[in-house]
């Protein structure tokens, strides 16, 4: 009955992507917060190797998520 | 002269649908980030404005046609438009009072519902259309929502767990920002159009526009968007209480996370064609992300007092929208009875207005 009245493909998919995109993008966000605090943290002790890597990580991970962002509004144009 | 008073009537109608539609649902966007102090709540308040009125204007698909597939489109006159419009506005002045979070879209497609029930009796509801564009997606989107809200904030406290707060905070609140921004924009889209079908709609149905290519007048999308704008500008504060403080009491990451997963299943349903409520979406990423903390933090008072105004919202809507047709009925068929719902309206209006001056205080950040 169900999935006489439903787009069961449509359904499945916005299941999906929801999951892959929110824990997506909480997981790089996160990991972007996290980096930049432990860059701070190695700076403040004298390590400015270790405070580049985590400062790069912090840099690819924030534009990991404007790639998520710019993503959500080409979804808004393009429907 | 009467089709062109009521044409004027329907139009004004769906514009004060539209105000409601934004103060109401305001809470969606800017609740999360005014109480873990994103943002100040008049600069969340302007900024969702804003958003709100680019998005209007981001999309005129005009696919998304008042409750098309649910009622038989011949059954849609311009009566049973102006009729439902007031049943969605009745009912969300209802629900913001009660300071309750419920689906504009849905109070709208239910007013409609309940004047074509009055009008033409069960035989032009499309009983597959309701379940399927209607009850099935307000079953899913609170579960998934909650689901993904949920499963992040575990993700979010994992990674950031050790760090010290202060950065973490600072960190999730200018996340919040973005998050906030693309949701203000995804409802200006969604919501602002649906009056801008109605209206067209309108203008079919009144002969101004052809019925073959309709295309969206540049004055509907201007007042459209204009009207979403001030009436998110104006703030529904109480919902955004409920939202913001009343279910859980979010920290940074939480408001985040709610508003993020939120955002990814709205995206995912606009991609797949899906019709999800922003407003179950989010009401079900602000629970999610508190019950994963701990299930205690969820008032489940509140939460079931939403679920409740979620289930009373088609009947409740449909209930008004038939009485409503019912009564202009009675003034015979012209717009003499329109004219006077729409004058009983106004003094409403008023009277809510008045009472919302003497008992409705912005709210602070908590």
């Amino acid at each position: 009955m169900i999935p006489a009245v439903v787009d069961g493909d449509a359904l499945v998919q916005v299941i999906w992507v929801s999951i892959v995109a929110g824990l997506g993008l909480t997981l790089v966000f996160s990991l972007a917060i996290a980096a930049g605090a432990r860059a701070g943290q190695a700076r403040r002790s004298g390590a400015p190797g270790e405070a580049l890597a985590w400062s790069v990580l912090t840099v690819v991970c924030g534009l990991l998520c404007m790639v998520a962002v710019a993503l959500g509004v080409v979804v808004m144009l393009s429907k | 002269m009467d089709a062109d008073l009521l044409l004027y009537l329907v139009v004004g109608v769906a514009l004060a649908f539209d105000f409601t539609n934004g103060f109401h649902d305001t809470a969606n966007v800017v609740a999360t980030s005014i109480s873990t102090r994103a943002l100040s709540p008049r600069v969340a308040i302007g900024f969702a404005a804003i958003l709100n009125f680019v998005g209007a204007f981001l999309s005129l698909e005009v696919a998304a046609t008042i409750a098309s597939g649910i009622v038989e489109p011949g059954a849609v006159s311009l009566s049973v438009i102006f009729a439902g419009l007031v049943g969605a506005i009745v009912w969300n002045l209802v629900t913001w009072y009660a300071g309750l979070p419920s689906s504009s879209s849905h109070a709208l497609i239910g007013g409609v519902v309940g004047a074509v029930l009055a009008s033409h009796g069960p035989s032009a509801v499309i009983g597959d259309g309701l379940l399927g564009k209607v009850i099935i997606p307000a079953l899913v989107a609170p579960v998934l929502a909650f689901g993904v809200a949920g499963a992040a904030i575990i993700i979010a406290y994992r990674v950031v767990g050790r760090q010290r707060p202060g950065p973490v905070t600072r960190g999730f609140r200018l996340g919040q920002v973005v998050s906030g921004g693309l949701l203000a924009l995804a409802h200006g889209t969604n919501d602002a159009q649906k009056t801008m079908g109605v209206i067209t709609l309108a203008l079919v149905a009144h002969g101004t526009l052809s019925s073959s290519d309709p295309q969206v007048p540049t004055w509907v999308v201007v007042s459209s968007a204009s009207a979403i704008a001030l009436g998110t500008y104006s703030g529904g504060w109480r919902i955004i209480r409920t939202m913001g403080s009343r279910i859980i009491r979010m920290d940074a990451a939480q408001g985040f996370t709610a508003q993020g997963a939120g955002a990814a299943v709205i995206l995912a349903a606009t991609h797949a064609g899906f019709p999800l409520s922003t407003t179950h979406v989010i009401s079900g990423a602000v629970m999610g992300s508190g019950a994963a903390k701990r299930l205690s933090a969820v008032r489940w008072g509140v939460a079931g007092n939403i679920a409740i105004a979620w289930v009373l919202t088609l009947p409740a809507a449909g209930a008004t929208g038939a009485v409503v047709y019912a009564f202009s009925t009675l003034f015979g068929g012209g717009v003499a009875g329109p004219l006077v719902v729409a004058a009983l309206l106004v003094v409403g209006l008023i009277w809510l207005s008045f009472a919302r001056t003497r008992h409705d205080a912005p709210v602070e950040a908590v």
